[in-house]
């Protein structure tokens, strides 16, 4: 289990990251999303023990991740870019990671390899991005993590490795109940992957709930209106889209109240659209700007 | 000992073949002539102990640049993107001081030993002679010893306040220049200035200061007295190496109370490092001296300010 409490971490006087909490249950999938350079990294650098929090505190299994070396033994992190030794081969990084990590299974790297076949006598540094992504891949479920960090872990990788690593990803949840925290900008793959998501937005927590929740809460509503009118004195709208006499309203607040309004100004027609994680997002961040 | 230590000692073991390889081989080009001397009869045996005394301080000066490059690189990866990769390891970063102090002890060792033998071999015609040089040349390889200790002791200690490896390794080498310029260009300014009542309390307090730690009045050898000096540092470099923030890791300073010290410091120092320049010129009077100090110091201060900025 994470646990996230009251997270904020500065860079000098930028606050990245504001007072987050998050909780990730033991055996779940969680997912953090976000524009670029809104704090996802930097969470998932001090979920892993890499960055000392400036304030609040993260717990794995109710310990204190930084500067501990039995709790980061439990984590695996593939990061976005792995910069391993660059003049090691695939196999020493392999007896490197064993000597680091004694819970390091070769059997299990096997077989992740025989999967995605990278060669164990190529260098570090004549492996494409996409192979490297790999071997982080397998290197860090090897070690039979209890909880696994990923940044942005399909990012180079072609259409197939995708599909395996989500297959794998679902395996190491349903099998042994590891605890995964992802970052990614590929949504269509977080909605179908996650259990809950945490939508950020300038390091502060924006949305926090399940993917069927952010759903539920942010709605797009087609209406219809004979003539044009003007809807900026509803509240809780965060986008809308005219094309003639059809208005696609985005809102992250809609009651009965909202409903009553849009027919008060003329609303002919009034009905829900589904909404996918991707365009939850897009219009979060259309609104933010 | 875990792979990434093991990683260290691979560096080091390699760094120190490299480097002992080297000095065997100027060495064996310096043997050649020496030898050919010898057989002619035209060498001392001074002159011998002379060349093998200048040897060693080549093999140190190299053997220093090899500790030097082995713990940039450990730091490199411990730094910017590599980083990520080290600090998420299970690996505490505390006994990671240890383990570089002692390794790097060992590896000073290796080289002592490499050094001696070399010696030895070189020597053996008049060592056969019953004279003990074999004294002698190990008393040139425990000074060398000794420098090197100080010398690693304020560099580790330097790594523990500045984040960037390179400009650590620099700052022993930085410090000793800035005193050595701050004692010349003081000696450089008019008998007057000197007799100033400020640079007597000052003298006076370093003068004390110098006497408190270099054990003035007791005998001591200078070799021992390195290594009695660098005892403190590594006990306060690894205090601080405890207590590093290592998310400052790449930033200039690991520590930011060290940025006054460093502004303060370096800028006093290169004021009176400045006064060998003024002293260039034939202009001597009071004003000019508190002049080109004031402007010195204020050079210095933005000199320091654009490393800071620059790295920080």
């Amino acid at each position: 289990m994470i646990e996230i409490k009251g997270l904020t971490k500065c860079y000098g006087n930028f606050k990245a990251v504001d007072n987050v909490s998050i909780t990730v249950p033991k055996g779940t999938i969680h997912g953090i999303i976000g524009e670029n350079g809104v704090g996802k990294t930097t969470i998932i650098h001090c979920v892993t023990g890499i960055y000392k929090p400036n304030e609040g505190v993260v717990l794995i299994d109710g310990e204190d991740v930084y500067d501990d070396p039995k709790v980061k033994a439990r984590i695996g992190f593939v990061a976005d870019s792995n910069s391993y030794f660059p003049t090691y081969r695939v196999k020493d990084m392999v007896k490197f990671y064993k000597g680091i990590y004694q819970s390091f299974d070769e059997n299990c790297f096997n077989e992740l390899n025989a999967i995605f076949a990278l060669p164990e006598d190529r260098r570090i540094n004549q492996l494409s991005k996409g192979m490297q992504m790999r071997l982080a891949l397998m290197l860090n479920i090897a070690i039979r993590p209890d909880v696994l960090v990923l940044d942005e872990p399909t990012s180079g990788l072609d259409a197939l490795a995708k599909k395996q690593v989500t297959d794998i990803l679902i395996k190491e949840v349903a099998e042994r109940e590891c605890t995964i925290l992802i970052s990614s900008h590929h949504l269509s793959e977080l909605e179908k992957l996650c259990d809950d998501i945490t939508m950020l937005q300038g390091g502060k927590v924006k949305y926090q709930s399940s993917v069927d929740g952010i759903k539920a809460k942010v709605k797009k509503l087609q209406a219809v209106f004979s003539s044009p009118v003007d809807l900026s004195d509803i509240e809780g709208i965060l986008n809308i889209e005219q094309i003639g006499s059809i208005y696609h309203i985005i809102t992250d607040d809609y009651t009965q109240t909202m409903e009553r309004q849009l027919y008060a100004k003329g609303a002919d027609i009034l009905e829900e659209i589904g909404m996918s994680l991707e365009e939850i997002f897009i219009y979060s961040a259309k609104e933010q700007r | 000992m875990n792979s990434l230590y093991k990683n260290y000692i691979k560096n080091s073991l390699i760094l120190l073949g490299g480097a002992s390889l080297f000095s065997i081989f100027l060495n064996f080009m310096d043997i050649m002539s020496e030898n050919a001397s010898f057989v002619q009869g035209q060498e001392s045996r001074t002159s011998y102990l002379s060349e093998w005394s200048q040897w060693a301080g080549t093999v140190f000066i190299i053997i220093f640049v090899a500790i030097g490059l082995n713990t940039f690189l450990h730091y490199k990866n411990v730094n910017k993107k590599t980083g990520i990769f080290i600090k998420q390891l299970p690996v505490k970063y505390s006994s990671d001081f240890l383990f570089k102090t002692i390794s790097s002890l060992i590896f000073i060792g290796v080289t002592l030993t490499v050094l001696c033998a070399i010696g030895w071999v070189m020597y053996s015609p008049y060592f056969a002679e019953g004279e003990n040089y074999f004294k002698q040349m190990w008393d040139t390889a425990y000074m060398t010893f000794a420098v090197m200790v100080l010398f690693y002791s304020i560099g580790l200690l330097s790594q523990q306040i500045i984040g960037i490896p390179l400009l650590a390794i620099c700052a022993p080498f930085g410090a000793f220049f800035g005193t050595l310029g701050s004692f010349i260009g003081y000696e450089s300014m008019p008998y007057a200035i000197r007799e100033l009542p400020i640079f007597k309390i000052a003298l006076n307090i370093l003068d004390k200061f110098f006497e408190f730690i270099c054990f003035y009045g007791k005998i001591y050898p200078e070799e021992t007295l390195f290594i009695i000096w660098s005892i403190p540092l590594f006990i306060l470099a690894a205090i601080l190496n405890s207590n590093i923030d290592y998310s400052n890791m790449g930033k200039l300073f690991l520590f930011r109370r060290c940025r006054p010290v460093a502004y303060v410091i370096g800028s006093t120092m290169f004021a009176f490092s400045m006064q060998c320049v003024v002293n260039c010129f034939e202009i001597r009077s009071i004003a000019v001296v508190i002049i080109s100090f004031i402007l010195s110091w204020l050079a210095g201060f933005k000199i320091i300010q654009y490393f800071v900025r620059r790295f920080d």
